[in-house]
């Protein structure tokens, strides 16, 4: 399986750093980006989903250009080891991108002015907080529920509908609840009191990660199986 | 030891050339025989005329098969046949080889090969219209030369 | 003899086409063609075969082993050629053989290296400079990388320059001189195979027409030429398919032991072609 995620990025990583500096000079230029939905501007980790939307997409797509699924069919490896590599893949691209989305939040805040333009909300200080109002543990799993959302729901219907028609559709769509769905969590978030000193918002966050992905990774085999090349 | 063989059998010329161990086949694509009764015939002669001796090895069917670009059914077939008429025998692990059990056979299957020779020149005398004596002169003159 | 696939009333269907009950075996040790003009329903058995499509009824055995349920452990065993390479076009040969060999259990890199030498191939080649030729050159490098027990080609010859096809085919026949491998080739040339099958399964419009071995293609079948018409009610039962023309009349028999016998002087036979085979048996074997 390592060496099935290894390939995803050895046959990409032209295709990958090419789509890493448009997807930069796109938000550089472009630099306030309202997603789509009230109350909520993106921050670095939003940046960091986009970033891996456009990748993974590209992921996808470009293997069903070459039709390299067949060769993997054709191979000894089981269709759960080649979902399971693919999951696997598209967090690595998605951590990766989280990270230097943050990261550059973080520098941006050293140069104070551009904060302004990047986000609209100011956030004085991220270590602090990331959304206001909000503890910092909060706004963290709210982002990371809603991305375990996103993906759980994006990868079965790439899996299902091929066509770049339907998976742009099914993506502005995921982008559209991305942007909902965090304020959403953040909000539900507050009703949750302390259980045995572990917050019961993260423990319910982690368990309803778990049984999304679990569901969404057995909904992709089921699939991917069922998918004629 | 080389020899040069010319068969004459209606409109069809076969021509063994240069015949050495180890065992050499010649086969036709346009010959309205089977290629795996080409190659049964091809094995009979040369045990007949010697140049195949008793316990000499031959290739597997296989490496025949791919040497003379023939499918191995079709040298399987023509080993399997002259096994059934007891000419080679196959040891399991070891490979085929000439079993020259019937003696006799062999011998009656010599002399019905210079008699078949002998009868095609008679025949081919009497096409050219050449008459006995001359031909009888001529078969001492190469007995002869021997 | 022992069956190397097992095909049992194969089932399957598209829109305009579906392959009905198709049951035939590919024994062990030889190389079996898979013969049909385009659209016969090859490369949806063979995609059938690598559980690339379902099959919607019939059993598929391989090695002994159902298809589906044991999956992996059959395809560790079976080097694949099909005829569109399916290789990321911008990858150098070596990388693309790193992606692909290691997941086979019995892959050895150094019988690539030389293959790939053999062919005249340079792993730090890109794949989309490569002609057909040494595309198809290529997967063959690696279907026989890693001990395959059986090697499955789908029209791997399309394309190729005749020189090279010959040296294709004896590359084939080498694989089978161990006679635990073996190999399926499908393809719509027929003249390739006349050459190089063992064992020959004609399909056409889904259905298996026939399946021969060589020697029965040499010793009983036939194209029979004769000036005039000469199937009567008694003999037609010896022909499959007759083509009616000119000059005169031929028909392909299957039983030419029995037609010497009856019509011997009268007609002249020749060894059939495949492609004579597929001509008469197509489309229920009449051609006015």
């Amino acid at each position: 399986m390592r060496r099935l995620v290894a390939n995803d990025f050895k046959l990409n990583a032209v295709l990958f750093s090419w789509l890493f500096v448009i997807s930069n000079l796109y938000y550089l230029l472009l630099a306030r980006i309202h997603m789509l939905g009230r109350g909520y501007t993106p921050g670095g980790v939003a940046v960091g989903i986009a970033f891996t939307s456009v990748m993974v997409l590209a992921l996808f797509l470009r293997e069903d250009q070459n039709k390299g699924q067949i060769i993997y069919r054709s191979l000894p490896l089981s269709h759960a080891k080649i979902v399971s590599a693919r999951y696997i893949s598209v967090f690595l691209i998605a951590m990766a991108n989280v990270a230097y989305g943050v990261s550059i939040q973080l520098i941006n805040l050293r140069l104070g002015p551009w904060v302004m333009r990047y986000g609209g909300r100011v956030v004085r200080d991220v270590s602090i907080q990331m959304d206001a109002g909000y503890a910092l543990e909060h706004s963290l799993i709210a982002r990371a529920l809603a991305l375990t959302v996103v993906i759980s729901v994006a990868v079965p219907l790439i899996i299902r509908y091929g066509s770049l028609w339907r998976i742009l559709i099914g993506y502005l769509v995921l982008m559209f609840v991305w942007s909902i769905g965090v304020s959403r969590l953040l909000r539900l978030s507050l009703y949750t009191g302390f259980f045995l000193g572990l917050s019961r918002w993260m423990f319910f966050a982690i368990v309803s990660m778990c049984i999304m992905l679990s569901i969404s990774y057995k909904l992709s085999v089921w699939l991917y199986g069922r998918r004629e090349l | 030891m080389y020899s040069i063989h010319s068969i004459y059998s209606g409109r069809f010329q076969h021509r063994f050339v240069l015949i050495q161990s180890p065992m050499k086949i010649l086969i036709s694509n346009s010959s309205p025989d089977p290629i795996y009764e080409q190659i049964k015939n091809e094995i009979k002669h040369q045990i007949v005329t010697g140049e195949l001796g008793d316990g000499e090895a031959l290739p597997s069917i296989r490496k025949l098969a791919m040497d003379l670009q023939i499918s191995v059914i079709t040298t399987k077939r023509a080993y399997d046949d002259l096994e059934k008429e007891g000419l080679l025998s196959s040891v399991a692990g070891k490979g085929t080889f000439i079993s020259a059990k019937n003696k006799e056979l062999l011998k009656e299957k010599k002399r019905k090969l210079i008699e078949s020779k002998l009868a095609e020149a008679v025949e081919a005398a009497k096409i050219l219209g050449v008459k006995p004596k001359e031909l009888e002169r001529m078969l001492s003159l190469l007995l002869k030369e021997d | 003899m022992e069956n190397v696939i097992e095909i049992e009333a194969l089932a399957k269907e598209y829109t305009g086409f579906w392959l009905k009950d198709v049951t035939f075996g590919i024994p062990k040790g030889f190389i079996t063609g898979l013969v049909g003009p385009n659209g016969a329903g090859k490369t949806t058995i063979i995609k059938l075969i690598m559980n690339l499509i379902r099959r919607e009824g019939g059993k598929i055995r391989v090695f002994g082993l159902d298809n589906i349920e044991h999956d992996v452990e059959i395809k560790d065993r079976i080097g694949f050629v099909y005829d569109t390479p399916y290789f990321y076009e911008d990858q150098d040969l070596q990388t693309l053989m790193s992606t692909i060999g290691p997941f086979y259990s019995k892959w050895d890199s150094k019988k690539f290296s030389s293959l790939l030498n053999r062919f005249g191939l340079s792993p730090k080649k890109k794949f989309m400079a490569l002609s057909k030729g040494m595309k198809t050159k290529f997967a063959l490098a690696l279907a026989l990388s890693h001990d395959a027990d059986l090697i499955i080609l789908d029209e791997p010859t399309a394309g190729l320059d005749p020189l090279f096809r010959r040296e294709f085919l004896d590359m084939l026949t080498e694989i089978i001189q161990n006679e635990e491998k073996s190999v399926l080739f499908s393809t719509h040339i027929t003249s390739d195979l006349d050459r190089a099958a063992d064992y020959t399964v004609i399909i056409d419009n889904g259905e298996i027409l026939c399946s021969l071995w060589k020697d029965e293609i040499q010793e009983k079948w036939g194209v029979v030429k004769g000036r005039e018409d000469f199937i009567t009610p008694e003999n037609r039962i010896l022909f499959k398919g007759w083509r009616k023309h000119p000059h005169g009349f031929e028909a392909l028999t299957s039983d030419v032991p029995h037609v010497r016998q009856l019509l011997a002087n009268s007609v002249m036979i020749e060894h059939p072609t495949l492609e004579d085979l597929l001509y008469y048996l197509h489309a229920g074997g009449n051609h006015a």
